[in-house]
């Protein structure tokens, strides 16, 4: 991607409060981010409600490996914890973070560049999973869908995604 | 749905890390050198143009550990190990709105009046961001000497 020192690429999962379809009102989210400044470096994020604002935070480290397993959990008393780097520990906790119970979560890639900048972005998000309140993990399945974002003028590359319900995979590959 | 999982694997081809700066780590709670604070000046006054305010009413930097700066600038969100990594922590007070990261899709970036970032000082690197409308829970001065890098009059 250019090296503009503006632009990003993530590839990460969300964890919204509302259905998150148009858009998300307070979250958490874990990744990895390259671009303005960073390569693959572990990031996590939250946007807190009752003026708490937005935070992000990156890590030093940088991805290596995969397929690399990510996770955002409520624990309770409106405290969120966050698991990612590559060794799949815990890299945050984010509080005064209440959990709606009727909230959605987001898989996949965020990229800013404008089409034209040869930005290739390949990847996908594998084993998509949710844990019931009795702590039991299920795959996502049939229950998830793909979205693809954005509004790509004509006749330019855009990447898209796929979601394979039977795998319980989404992925994405080329050159915006 | 208040937890999800997933595995990632990706190739994004991406930028390459900014040079290191030739300053030496500062310890925490002493002041910021001469030279960095020249550094994060110019590196702060881009930042805050393109999060939508080129002229902050003011801008301050102190030199702390991360767990200290993550306190006023991201209060409520903790980091292990972040006790024994020094940073510069930069707040700015001004009209801002977050172009510059990930937020989920669809969603408006943040806003507010006060912006706050941490600074790897080996590397000048953003290491958290916060954005709120209400400043930092302490005077930055709490935190040791506090160095002015832009201030509107």
């Amino acid at each position: 991607m250019p090296n503009d020192g503006t632009d990003f690429v993530t590839i990460e999962l969300w964890d919204v409060l509302n259905d998150g379809i148009s858009g998300a009102q307070y979250w958490t989210e874990v990744g990895v981010v390259s671009g303005l400044g960073y390569y693959h470096n572990w990031f996590w994020a939250d946007n807190r409600p009752n003026g708490g604002g937005y935070h992000a935070h990156v890590q030093s480290s940088e991805a290596t490996g995969g397929p690399l397993p990510v996770e955002t959990t409520y624990v309770g008393n409106n405290q969120w914890d966050i698991y990612g780097g590559n060794s799949f520990t815990q890299i945050g906790t984010s509080t005064s973070n209440p959990d709606s119970g009727s909230g959605r979560s987001q898989f996949g890639t965020e990229y800013t560049v404008n089409p034209g900048t040869s930005m290739r972005d390949l990847g996908g998000v594998y084993q998509l999973e949710y844990e019931s309140q009795a702590g039991q993990w299920y795959g996502e399945y049939s229950l998830a869908k793909n979205h693809n974002y954005g509004t790509p003028p004509p006749n330019v590359p855009w990447i898209n995604g796929s979601y394979n319900a039977s795998g319980d995979y989404e992925t994405w590959g080329g050159i915006c | 749905m208040g937890i999800a999982a997933v595995s990632l694997a990706a190739a994004a081809v991406a930028a390459p890390l900014a040079t290191s700066s030739a300053a030496s780590p500062p310890s925490a709670s002493s002041g910021i050198p001469a030279t960095a604070a020249q550094r994060l000046t110019g590196i702060v006054a881009r930042a805050a143009e393109m999060d939508g305010d080129a002229k902050p009413v003011w801008i301050e930097a102190v030199s702390t550990s991360r767990d200290k700066a993550l306190a006023m600038a991201t209060p409520g969100d903790t980091i292990p190990g972040s006790v024994s990594q020094p940073v510069y922590l930069v707040v700015m007070k001004g009209n801002f709105t977050l172009n510059d990261f990930s937020t989920p899709p669809n969603t408006r970036a943040p806003t507010g009046s006060y912006l706050s970032l941490t600074y790897d000082p080996a590397t000048f690197l953003v290491m958290d961001i916060g954005i709120t409308n209400d400043p930092p829970p302490d005077p930055l001065q709490s935190l040791g000497p506090v160095s002015t890098l832009a201030q509107q009059k």
